[in-house]
């Protein structure tokens, strides 16, 4: 079974799914790249971390984006540079596996110039999406 | 999500379930609000939210010396540098990739450790990682402003680490302009 559940309305979309961490991670880059995104990098972060107590070494953040709209905004608001590409965190909690994405309200009022909304709204339609489609499977 | 946490506690970490201990629902709820009375949120959660949301220092070297004086200045600050790469790396084929806007990551894991020990959530954020960017004519650091995300995380305990973090930034940044 793959229950989850999710924290809407927040500053961050936290997601719980049952799967383990393996096959969620498969499950959230391929909901990602349905999604018309590319996985652009996964990156570890989890090195020495069971040495802090937490007992899980399954630590990643994913890096994802659209070529044409990354280049599009950078050209025009280079300001952005550093959000770069969207990312999104999932590491296990014993068995289970959490998601982590900043809400992308968050990018709406830290760069509030009216063409980058377009982009902004999009992003939260889609990680919603890819949110709920984690949700959905069982 | 407090509540929750604390009625049935967090596989994985030393968070033990408050109910299996014996807490009845009125003494979790009791300490809900003792642990949300940590917050200061409207105070601090307004003081974060004008900060900016990112730092950004105008550099005076090329965009090649910028990029190694940056890495300098990381080892300099006793971080380890991660990896080096195009900013538009995986976006692109190699060939198409980005040569004016390049992406350091750096870490220091004590740092990390402690940070993610404080909460998970903020590996969203890490490992560190500052930008050299050619626009137009100048060459520019970027960072997020850690101080600006802190608020995202409602975590009080983090607010000193982000704090550090963003002084941290700015140093780095400051040391490989001079």
């Amino acid at each position: 079974m793959f229950v989850s559940t999710m924290v809407y309305a927040q500053d961050l979309y936290m997601v719980r799914v049952k799967q383990a961490f393996p096959e969620a991670m498969t499950e959230l880059q391929n909901a990602i790249l349905d999604h018309g995104y590319k996985v652009t990098r996964v990156q570890r972060v989890d090195i020495g971390l069971t040495k802090a107590r937490y007992k899980t070494d399954k630590y990643r953040v994913v890096f994802f984006g659209k070529e044409k709209e990354v280049d599009a905004i950078v050209k025009k608001h280079p300001d952005l540079i550093p959000y770069l590409p969207i990312k999104a965190a999932i590491f296990a909690e014993g068995k289970q596996t959490l998601i982590v994405i900043m809400n992308p309200d968050e990018y709406g009022r830290m760069y509030p110039a009216k063409d980058l909304q377009v982009y902004f709204k999009r992003w939260k339609v889609d990680i919603e999406s890819i949110l709920a489609k984690l949700r959905a499977i069982n | 999500m407090i509540k929750h946490t604390l009625q049935t506690g967090r596989q994985g970490t030393p968070m033990i379930s408050f109910s299996k201990k014996g807490l009845k629902d009125k003494q979790i709820n009791d300490i809900v609000a003792y642990v949300r009375s940590f917050e200061k949120v409207k105070k601090d959660k307004v003081v974060a939210k004008n900060e900016p949301a990112l730092i950004k220092v105008k550099s005076s070297y090329s965009f090649k010396e910028s990029v190694a004086n940056l890495k300098k200045a990381v080892k300099g600050a006793n971080f380890r540098i991660v990896r080096t790469q195009a900013f538009d790396s995986g976006l692109k084929s190699k060939a198409k990739e980005s040569k004016d806007k390049v992406i350091v990551y750096f870490c220091n894991f004590k740092m990390l450790n402690d940070a993610l020990a404080v909460d998970p959530r903020v590996g969203l954020f890490l490992p560190c990682r500052v930008t050299v960017a050619k626009i137009g004519k100048d060459v520019y650091f970027y960072a997020i402003n850690p101080v600006r995300l802190s608020r995202l995380f409602n975590n009080s305990e983090l607010d000193t680490a982000c704090a550090n973090i963003k002084k941290l930034y700015v140093e780095i940044m400051e040391e490989a302009n001079l």
